[in-house]
């Protein structure tokens, strides 16, 4: 009996191996061919199967975009960019993408909050990882130089090289450290329904009350949720933040996906 | 020099101004007449204007011969006007002198004068030539000219006028110009004479571009339907159909003051003439005209342009410069619709910079159409240096003559544009970077690269493990580097510790003989020990170590006298001793350190 479903397991897994390929390619090739709603069911398919690639996701994106669905786009290009945040052509398109929503959130973040950003983005994290631990290399190096050679001007080289380096890898590993945060950071979603509304209070708006409208595939980060079963709209409500501003506001749980 | 100049000039403008204005003028010409009906008298007027000129002799001409008509009287001289006028002391004449010709209408045919001549003052002038119709007369006329006839009081009944729309073609091409005349018709028997007192209604010219051309004010005689009528020209119209079909002209209604002769009153036996003067709206009236739709297909560079034409092209200044602004002009010269030609399209270089084109018309009216140029210029701005070609023109027109549509080309403009001096100094650089408009492409290669990270290796120990073994690594070293560099630093030890090692080794087999209390082999046993030291040590057999050598080769060496002396005194004091018996321990162990001392000392001496 045991045997049988170990059996039954791994032909699964087997069967499931190839079809994870072949998925991703028959969504290029539908793509090719201008049939994007395939595209999608294949890709989708890829990714349910495991194949969890930058790649499919940008793919992915590509075919929504395609559809003129522009929040699963986003959705997507967000995801590929959060397993590749290296992703040039990800990241173009995303910007690409960003530019034709009805949307334009402003950005309030300091001018080296975001230069931070961006240098947290431009590999993934474990090159981050790795980058940091070659400085460190560097370091080491730099001392063993001031400390082994007789030649003076060598351990000048070492000693200035070593001055710098301290605080260069300490540097590194903030960044490396920020960037593993983002990894497994999921607080940050995209609006998919086609409009939803920003209220200053978990619940459904009253007439008199000001809201402001947040439309498809504009991203937002999630700083708090609060459950409201009682409530018949939605059963659980998000306090968001848009474009790294301070303020925060209430929307429906149901009306964004997490990245 | 131009002291004289100033003199002939000043002289110059004295004659000009003081001599009288001699120059003259004389014109001779045939006075226009309308219709005439068969059986009437009619003049024919030729008029001579003279212009300070003094006419003494005119020499008469023969009254000219008119084809079934009979020359009654003439040519009769009358002078109509004349006058002088005196201004700032300048005199100046106008005379005009009408010479009259009477006739008698013959048949009714079309007559057509020849142009006569006259001498004035030597000089020989013709008067131009003259058309006109002579008519049949009214079928159911009285006798011509019946001035009794019965007075008519009050506004005329509608029969007695009517207007008529009269197109000068009954059929036209769509864009070819038609005169159209709206003419008010009496009967003969009445002479009457109009004023335009208001337009109720403005007449619609639906489907038609219009342009309003002045009425011949004249009253014609007019047969129509066999009979004759007074005419007026209420409006004349040049009319250019915009589309097919059968289009219809509506003239308005004139309000018109008539002054007509109803009858005479004699007094006196004088015959003076009555007249009833009335105010006459007339009725409305309509004209038709079939428009022939031009034929398809059209070219695709065709403007509208129905006629005859012709095309130039140019192009100012001829060298072109960046940033300076040229002017690329394309002129339709020609007869047809001149006006209302539409703006051709023209196919710059990319690198030129174009604005709206300005068109100028310049046309009049000719017979039944216009006659004119239509001018497009098309400003152009060079933005690059280079030559660039102006595509060659083609411009097609529908040709009345001959119903076809046909092309005219102008050639193809090459220009040289340089670099101009308008242009800013710094050339503004040209953005090259192609800007995205779609999303890029998707990625087919899956490499595993993209693939999903489980957990960043930052969290996983072994990193944080290679972390130390590179800190480890520095740390092992430095210490290892620093012990080898304690003990290089101790350089006196380390020749210390090898002096004691060699001495010791050489000197074991001698202690051993301290411990066994054997003076004699002790001694004998330290004497061979040290010369074999010293044979290996200076590099000379055994046999050639005598005292003077060794202390000079010892001392070349760098060991210091004393050393030399104590060695020495050491191999000595081993010989006494072979001969004294019994030493003591002490001795012995004294000896044995100086032995060893001096050893130490030599391997110590620094090379």
């Amino acid at each position: 009996m045991k045997h049988k479903i170990l059996a039954l397991i791994i032909s699964a897994v087997c069967i499931s191996g190839n079809a994870m390929a072949g998925n991703a390619q028959l969504g290029d090739s539908a793509y090719a061919k201008e049939a994007y709603s395939q595209a999608v069911e294949h890709y989708k398919k890829a990714l349910a199967d495991g194949q969890k690639s930058a790649d499919v996701y940008y793919n992915l994106g590509n075919s929504h975009y395609r559809q003129g669905n522009v929040a699963q786009a986003v959705l997507s290009y967000e995801r590929a960019l959060k397993l590749n945040p290296g992703m040039a052509d990800a990241r173009a398109n995303l910007e690409f993408v960003n530019s034709r929503l009805e949307d334009k959130p402003e950005d309030n973040n300091s001018l080296l909050t975001r230069a931070n950003n961006a240098v947290v983005a431009a590999v993934s994290a474990n090159s981050w990882a790795w980058i940091a631990l070659g400085v460190f290399v560097l370091l080491c190096a730099a001392a063993a130089l001031y400390i082994f050679a007789s030649n003076i001007a060598l351990r000048k080289t070492g000693f200035f090289g070593g001055m710098a380096l301290i605080p260069l890898t300490v540097y590194f590993v903030t960044v490396a450290a920020m960037a593993a945060a983002r990894v497994g950071d999921n607080s940050y979603a995209v609006v998919t329904a086609p409009s939803t509304l920003l209220n200053s209070v978990p619940r459904q708006p009253k007439k008199t009350e000001k809201v402001v409208p947040l439309h498809a595939g504009t991203k937002v980060q999630i700083v708090d949720s609060i459950a409201t079963p009682d409530d018949p709209v939605s059963p659980r409500w998000y306090n968001v933040k848009i474009g790294g501003g301070s303020h925060t506001a209430w929307l429906r749980a149901t009306d964004v996906e997490r990245i | 020099m131009t002291k004289l100049k100033h003199y002939i000039l000043v002289v110059l403008a004295t004659i000009l101004l003081a001599v009288p204005n001699v120059w003259g003028r004389v014109e001779f010409k045939v006075v226009p007449r309308q219709n005439v009906v068969s059986g009437q008298n009619f003049q024919l007027t030729y008029r001579i204007t003279v212009e300070n000129e003094d006419i003494n002799d005119i020499s008469m001409f023969k009254a000219p011969e008119i084809a079934g008509c009979r020359l009654l009287s003439g040519p009769n001289q009358t002078t109509s006007q004349m006058s002088q006028t005196i201004i700032n002391g300048k005199s100046s004449t106008y005379a005009v002198i009408d010479l009259v010709c009477v006739y008698r209408a013959g048949n009714p045919s079309k007559v057509h004068v020849a142009p006569v001549s006259i001498n004035i003052g030597g000089r020989t002038y013709r008067s131009g030539e003259i058309s006109f119709d002579i008519l049949p007369p009214d079928k159911n006329a009285s006798a011509p000219g019946a001035m009794g006839s019965p007075a008519v009081q009050g506004a005329p009944s509608g029969n007695d006028f009517f207007v008529r729309v009269i197109f000068s073609k009954s059929s036209v091409y769509e864009q070819e110009g038609v005169i159209a005349i709206t003419k008010l018709y009496r009967p003969n028997s009445r002479k009457f004479s109009l004023q335009l007192e208001a337009v109720p209604k403005t007449p619609v010219y639906e489907g038609f571009l219009s342009e309003d051309l002045k009425a011949n004010p004249e009253g014609e005689i007019e047969n129509y339907n066999g009979k004759n009528y007074v005419t007026y020209e209420l409006s004349r119209v040049l009319l250019f159909p915009q589309k097919a079909g059968t289009l219809k002209v509506t003239s308005g209604t004139y309000t018109l003051r008539i002054q007509e002769q109803v009858g005479v009153i004699s007094m006196h036996g004088f015959a003076t003439p009555r007249y009833d003067e009335y105010s006459y709206t007339t009725p409305l009236a309509t004209g038709t005209i079939n428009v022939t739709a031009l034929p398809e297909p059209r070219p695709a560079n065709f403007i509208g342009a129905v006629g005859q034409y012709s095309m130039s092209t140019t192009l100012t200044p001829d060298m072109l410069r960046t940033n300076e602004s040229a002017t690329y002009r394309v002129s339709i010269k020609g007869t047809g619709n001149v006006k209302y030609l539409t703006i051709p399209q023209v196919q710059f270089p990319a690198t030129f910079d174009t604005f709206t084109p300005k068109t100028d018309v310049k046309a009049s009216v000719a017979g039944q159409t216009y006659n004119g140029v239509y001018t497009v210029d098309y400003p152009i701005v060079p933005q690059e240096v280079g030559t660039f070609e102006i595509p060659a023109q083609s411009f097609t027109y529908f040709n009345l003559a001959t119903h076809k549509y046909e092309t005219l080309d102008a050639p193809a403009l090459n220009c040289n544009v340089a670099r101009g001096t308008a242009a800013s100094t710094a050339v503004e650089q040209k953005k090259v970077d192609a800007q995205m408009d779609d999303i890029l492409y998707i990625h087919t290669g899956y490499d595993a690269d993209g693939n999903a990270v489980s957990s960043p290796v930052f969290y996983k120990a072994w990193y944080w493990i290679l972390w130390a073994i590179v800190l480890a690594a520095l740390g092992i070293s430095v210490a290892a580097y620093r012990r080898h560099n304690k003990l290089a630093a101790d350089v006196t030890g380390r020749a210390y510790a090898r002096a004691n090692r060699v001495a010791a080794k050489r000197l074991k087999t001698a202690a051993l003989f301290i411990k066994a209390h054997d003076s004699d082999k002790f001694y004998e046993e330290l004497a061979r020990t040290i010369k074999g030291y010293l044979s290996d040590k200076l590099g000379m057999a055994p046999s050639q170590l005598i005292s003077d050598t060794i202390s000079e080769r010892l001392a070349a060496l760098g060991v210091s006298a004393d050393t030399v002396s104590e060695i020495l005194s050491v191999l000595d004091d081993c010989e006494m001793a072979r001969f004294t018996p019994s030493q003591s321990e002490n001795a012995m162990n004294d000896v044995y350190k100086r032995a060893a001392d001096a050893i130490k000392t030599i391997e110590e001496t620094k090379k």
